[in-house]
């Protein structure tokens, strides 16, 4: 009420001249506090553990070590974005990498493999939408069977053993250096430079957000729902299975159980992320810091001589309190809003 | 006689923005006062005021029977209750404990209760205001307007528990009950009055308020424009009073369509709430579908726009059958305005512009890439054009006041430039400046060629902008008015002909 009234008299004067604008988007503390956590986490450990971490070994051990989860994280937020949750990605990465050792195995070519992978992957997505989109279902749950029964398969695939049959150019390839870091590193990025200009710059991104904001109200504009959220799903298990060649690459071997830890970064990293930006809207950008403060926290510690049980609390703790904090400002820009219109 | 209420200067800003400006109002024994006022006039303000909830500025005064009260008021020892439009009945409860809760039963939390006291408590209220009640029967299954007497004499008890002086303020009682109901409620208001409880009515229905309150006082602005005698008022009059302006001047002139083939026309439409209707628009006519709450109209806007299915029927635009989805009903050019618009229209995080622009984003690109520079320029133009209030492009939605909500959901639609207009309860929880110039965008619409479906229960609006109006019942067409034979009364009158008790015994 009050901000209409100030804004009345000096808009009835400028008809043709701009009207006053005014940044009405929340305070800039909490968009760039993850950021600013990444610097700070970065330089206390520089301090706490000197001469180890940081050195460009260590720098690049870290980057390196996130390309990976890098797609991971990236994928999940494609249907975060949407509004849906895509828990099995994980497991679509494990099953990819437990393919690729198997079919490696086999001695399938090299081209075969990854067409077969990447097609498992989109699969899956395609039989999640069913469930999810098709039936209306919830993702969460649905995704949670889905998560199980694809680290069956994998056991399946693999026997139940770690197996070191992926094949030698894909090792060689995801481990090229390039300036100095690994190709696979270079893949991620771009994967998530992709979706990065999906979600800023084409108006895809911008439906993305809307249905996740109000589904009904998507569709009544006349948004194609259920595609939009077909396709969101079907991204990220595609990317679940991208992150699995580079798994395989990178690690050389697969033990088709390790799915576990792989579970809820992705998740910590794309809630952390929507505290950034534009507050509860999931984006690359913040998740990409997000999983950057994750690591360098953990290797942080690692190198101070943590425990490793202190990586999974911090992990979890990490998420709750990711989700809180961003609950908190929306919250408080209730708050402010109730404030700036009584009526 | 002293009066019960007697309210003097009673002003309250917030954030300097005066929202109640030097109120007087006296209140006599034993009566029902009426308050109107279109939403923003500082009624609830008020209310507030009264029941302790808001402590006025410094300068005015409160008495209550007779007594200078002190603020915040203490309203349940001083004798005052208000009863909003939510009940806050336990449905599943029955009378005599839906009653006896809020006085904890007449006894303590730890010790034994008697219903069969409790059943002769509600019996003997019952008695005491001429009303009927059974205390064993559940509150689930009594009529809409006997629910709200349970409610009333939960309040009547607890106060007469408390104080003995009893001022209800009833807050719109009556805006979900159908016709007959409140006509009931408000015999039973009267009944109530005549023994002694006074009552402060606010009510959007202005003919309920004539009928049964002895005098009104009209709020606009914050301030009482006057209180009147009911017997010396009329609607009209009072809604201009409401307003400051003569209605005449509110709704735009509805123009003459040319006699052309249908734009829109419905044939044999049926779903599970609508039976078998038909009817036409013409380019340029505006056709209202309007009748009492629950009569299926509410069905028709989502069946057109094809976002519900059909079960039989043809709807066709320009000669073309539509089939039951979004996306063909919106190549043929419909387009809807949703009636809840905070459900069905809006993305509420997020800003003016990422909701005015959803439905033609691709509009802003350029070799597939978004111009946020032109999409903002566009946003920008068009706020300032439909009147949006603050113009500013990034600000929430949550921000901006219903109106100016609805006035950028219409652009949205406008912008889209429909064939067929599909308009659904339009002006809900919209102020009045912004109706008006909510119905010139309509009015320009039909101008412009859209043929308009407008469906909606508010018969004054109803009245005053259709070519022509159907009224439903029980899902079908019942009767077609023209505009020369178009008034509130008889709208209101054709919706409930058919309902089965009618009640003649109001004063």
């Amino acid at each position: 009420m009050a901000e209409t009234q100030t804004v009345t008299a000096s808009n009835e004067s400028s008809g043709s001249g701009d009207p006053p604008q005014k940044d009405v988007r929340e305070s800039v503390l909490p968009q760039i506090a993850i950021p600013l956590l990444l610097v700070a986490s970065f330089v206390l450990f520089s301090f706490l553990a000197p001469g180890l971490f940081f050195t460009g070994t260590n720098v690049r051990i870290i980057i390196a070590s996130q390309a990976t989860l890098l797609v991971l994280a990236v994928g999940a937020t494609i249907p975060l974005r949407a509004g849906d949750f895509d828990l099995s990605i994980a497991a679509v990465m494990v099953l990819s990498a437990s393919l690729v050792a198997a079919m490696g195995n086999m001695g399938w070519p090299l081209a075969v493999i990854v067409l077969a992978v990447l097609a498992t992957g989109v699969l899956v997505g395609l039989i999640n939408s069913f469930f999810i989109v098709g039936l209306e279902l919830s993702g969460f749950v649905v995704t949670l069977g889905m998560l199980t029964l694809l680290a069956g398969i994998s056991n399946l695939v693999t026997g139940g053993e770690t197996l070191a049959t992926v094949p030698v150019e894909i090792r060689d390839l995801t481990n090229t250096r390039v300036l100095g870091l690994p190709l696979a590193v270079w893949i991620g990025w771009v994967f998530a430079a992709v979706v990065l200009v999906v979600f800023q710059r084409l108006p895809l991104g911008r439906y993305l957000l809307f249905l996740g904001g109000n589904p009904t109200a998507a569709q009544l504009a006349g948004l194609r729902v259920k595609r939009l959220r077909t396709g969101a799903l079907v991204s990220s298990s595609f990317l679940g299975a991208v992150a699995g060649v580079l798994l395989a690459g990178t690690l050389g071997a697969v033990d088709p159980g390790s799915g576990g830890g792989y579970l809820l970064a992705p998740f910590t990293a794309a809630f952390l992320g929507t505290t950034m930006l534009h507050l509860r809207q999931f984006n690359v950008l913040g998740t990409l810091i997000g999983l950057y403060l994750l690591a360098v926290v953990i290797t942080g510690l690692q190198l101070l001589g943590v425990a490793v049980w202190v990586a999974d609390v911090f992990n979890g703790a990490a998420l709750v309190l990711a989700i809180a904090f961003a609950r908190v400002l929306e919250l408080r820009s209730q708050r402010n809003i109730r404030r700036t219109t009584t009526t | 006689m002293t009066p019960v209420l007697g309210v003097r200067g009673i002003s309250k800003s917030f954030n300097s923005v005066r929202v109640l400006d030097g109120v007087d109002i006296e209140i006599p024994a034993g009566s029902i006062h009426g308050l109107v006022g279109e939403n923003g006039s500082g009624k609830s303000t008020l209310v507030k005021i009264l029941t302790g909830v808001y402590t006025p500025d410094d300068g005015g005064t409160v008495d209550l029977w007779g007594q200078r009260v002190t603020f915040p008021i203490d309203a349940g020892s001083r004798g005052i209750t208000v009863i909003h439009q939510d009940l806050g009945l336990a449905d599943d409860l029955t009378v005599a404990e839906n009653i006896g809760i809020t006085s904890s039963f007449g006894t303590r939390l730890w010790w034994p209760l008697s219903w069969r006291r409790e059943r002769a408590v509600v019996l003997e209220l019952c008695a005491k205001y001429g009303l009927r009640l059974d205390p064993r029967a559940r509150v689930s299954s009594l009529t809409p307007a006997e629910r709200t007497l349970v409610a009333v004499l939960r309040a009547l008890r607890k106060l007469s528990d408390d104080s003995g002086n009893q001022l209800i303020i009833l807050d719109e009682p009556t805006a979900a009950l159908p016709h007959d109901e409140s006509r009931r409620l408000l015999t039973i208001l009267r009944g109530l009055a005549d023994s002694g409880v006074t009552v402060l009515l606010i009510s959007h229905h202005l003919q309920e308020v004539i009928d049964v309150a002895s005098r009104v006082t009209v709020l606009r602005n914050g301030s009482v424009v006057g209180t009147y005698e009911t017997s010396e008022t009329s609607t009209t009059d009072l809604v201009e009073k409401m307003l400051g302006y003569s209605i005449g001047a509110f709704y735009p002139d509805r123009g003459t369509p040319e006699a052309s083939a249908p734009r829109l026309s419905v044939r044999g439409l049926t779903s599970d709430l609508v039976h078998d209707l038909t009817f036409s628009i013409s380019p340029g006519e505006v056709v209202s579908v309007t009748g009492l709450a629950g009569m299926g109209q509410d069905d028709l806007p989502q069946l057109i726009y094809g976002s519900k299915k059909k079960t039989a029927g043809l709807v066709s635009v320009d000669d073309r059958d539509l089939r039951s989805s979004i996306a063909d009903a919106m190549r043929a050019g419909v387009v809807l305005v949703p009636a809840n618009r905070h459900r069905d229209a809006l993305w509420t995080a997020g800003t003016a512009q990422e909701n005015l622009t959803i439905s033609f984003l691709s509009q802003f690109t350029h070799s597939r890439l978004l111009q946020p520079k032109r999409e903002r320029a566009f946003t920008r133009r068009t706020m300032l054009e439909y009147d949006v209030r603050p113009p500013f492009t990034r600000q929430l939605m949550t921000r901006f006041s219903g109106g100016n909500q609805q006035k950028l959901v219409m652009a949205r639609a406008l912008h889209l430039g429909p064939k067929v207009l599909v308009l659904h309860e339009p002006t809900q929880g919209v102020d009045a400046g912004a109706k008006k110039a909510l119905f010139q965008l309509v009015r320009d619409a039909a101008a412009a060629g859209a043929a308009i479906l407008l469906v909606s229960s508010d018969f004054e609006e109803v009245a005053h902008m259709s070519h022509r109006v159907l009224i439903m019942r029980h899902g079908r067409i019942v009767e077609e008015f023209q505009q020369a034979e178009l008034t509130e009364d008889r709208l209101l009158v054709a919706s409930q002909q058919d309902t089965p008790r009618t009640q003649k015994e109001l004063v």
